[in-house]
């Protein structure tokens, strides 16, 4: 739609100009300019810390992990390539790692086995009302493991493609693909089970 | 089931895209703070990098200097040194009778020059007495070894080699016989100023000058 306003040319404009911008902060921030680090926690810090927080659900340890994924994300500026990726989705990718490396560290994960189910095409109950198939929907997300629960908002919240999900994850797309519908399946098999 | 069914089935799920999204602003936000505890730890940070790599330089220099030094002061294959500090005017116990003659020594004393001629060193002003020996088997000492012996440089050349042999003319457990041997060697020799007669258990022994009596 903004596309469709703007017309082709002018987008395509507003992109170059948008990652000319990003490619001066990171040569900045390669060179610990204050400034550019300031910009870095302004423009990324929110969507950063929500990334940690589906996974570390205790706010000190969301703070301290966030704190953690910046100075990790400057020490790592270096490496950075903007080819691969953009650098919210390669900030996204140090905080999702930083997280679970959180919890293992912690004791506080739980390995959990993949269900061997077949059919992925699992429909919701049309007999539900859509109010309460939402409610119930937000309550099975907090039964999902961190991991799942971050996939499944990364697709949903924020419009991720397969691609960028599956490089924060460090998988492949098909995966991704085929984690999203189990997800999406197990959550509706926790709804149906849920008392009413 | 190809990507088009998962596309359909996942794009086509309002419900569970509502659901995510309430949940997702129900979730606490950033906190202000948190930016400004972030920023002083990246520019510490930033400060703690350049401190490190001065404090790895330090350790390298200083390892390097230590190795330098190290190599420098690799001691030699020699074992280690007694030192015994003598002075120019030691006087020794008389020597008493003994059974067998050193052939060796008498030879060269019979074919000596007349040692009475000669003057002994600056710094020989007495006469040295021998110790007593004890009785030993294969002992090869000269019955009639006296102190001018070590006055002819020629019976002193001889002494000195026979003391490089000594393992095989003085028993190693010996020490008093050594020691004594190289102290009248050490008194027939024109000698430094604080000269310092340095031995080692095998009775190798060097002479070297101090300028101060040193403990070795």
């Amino acid at each position: 739609m903004f596309e469709h306003c703007l017309g082709e040319k002018t987008c395509m404009n507003m992109n170059k100009s948008m990652k000319q911008e990003t490619d001066i902060l990171i040569d900045q921030l390669r060179q610990r300019n204050p400034a550019a680090c300031q910009k870095l926690l302004a423009d990324y810090g929110t969507a950063v810390f929500q990334m940690v927080r589906r996974i570390v659900t205790v706010q000190e340890d969301a703070e301290e992990v966030y704190q953690d994924v910046f100075v990790k994300a400057l020490q790592a500026i270096g490496n950075f390539d903007s080819r691969r990726a953009t650098l919210a989705t390669w900030l996204n990718r140090i905080a999702y790692h930083e997280a679970l490396n959180f919890l293992r560290s912690r004791k506080l994960s739980v390995v959990y086995m993949e269900e061997q189910n077949d059919d992925l095409d699992d429909a919701p109950d049309d007999e539900m009302p859509d109010e309460l198939t939402i409610q119930r929907l937000e309550m099975a997300l907090t039964e999902l493991p961190p991991h799942e629960r971050t996939i499944i908002t990364m697709f949903y919240y924020d419009n991720m493609s397969l691609a960028d999900i599956a490089y924060v994850t460090d998988s492949i797309p098909s995966t991704i693909g085929s984690q999203l519908c189990r997800i999406r399946k197990k959550l509706y098999r926790i709804i149906k089970n849920m008392k009413p | 089931m190809n990507e088009k069914d998962i596309d359909r089935i996942l794009y086509g799920d309002t419900h569970l895209g509502e659901a995510i999204r309430q949940h997702e602003q129900k979730q606490p936000s950033l906190p202000a703070h948190l930016n400004g505890k972030v920023m002083v730890q990246l520019l510490s940070a930033g400060a703690h990098r350049r401190h490190l790599w001065f404090w790895v330089g330090g350790v390298a220099a200083s390892l390097l200097i230590i190795i330098g030094i190290g190599m420098a002061m690799w001691p030699t294959s020699k074992p280690k040194l007694q030192a015994k500090i003598t002075e120019a005017t030691v006087k020794l116990p008389s020597v008493q009778q003994v059974e067998q003659p050193q052939t060796v020594i008498q030879a060269e004393e019979q074919h000596a020059p007349s040692l009475e001629e000669k003057k002994p060193a600056p710094m020989m002003a007495k006469a040295i007495p021998v110790k007593p020996i004890k009785k030993t088997q294969n002992r090869e000492i000269p019955d009639t070894l006296g102190n001018e012996i070590w006055q002819n440089p020629e019976n002193v050349e001889r002494a000195l080699r026979i003391l490089a042999d000594c393992e095989a003319t003085i028993l190693h457990e010996e020490q008093e016989m050594r020691n004594m041997v190289i102290e009248a060697t050490f008194h027939g020799t024109p000698q430094p100023a604080n000269a310092v007669i340095v031995t080692n258990e095998m009775g190798d022994y060097e002479v070297i000058e101090t300028p101060n009596a040193i403990d070795i």
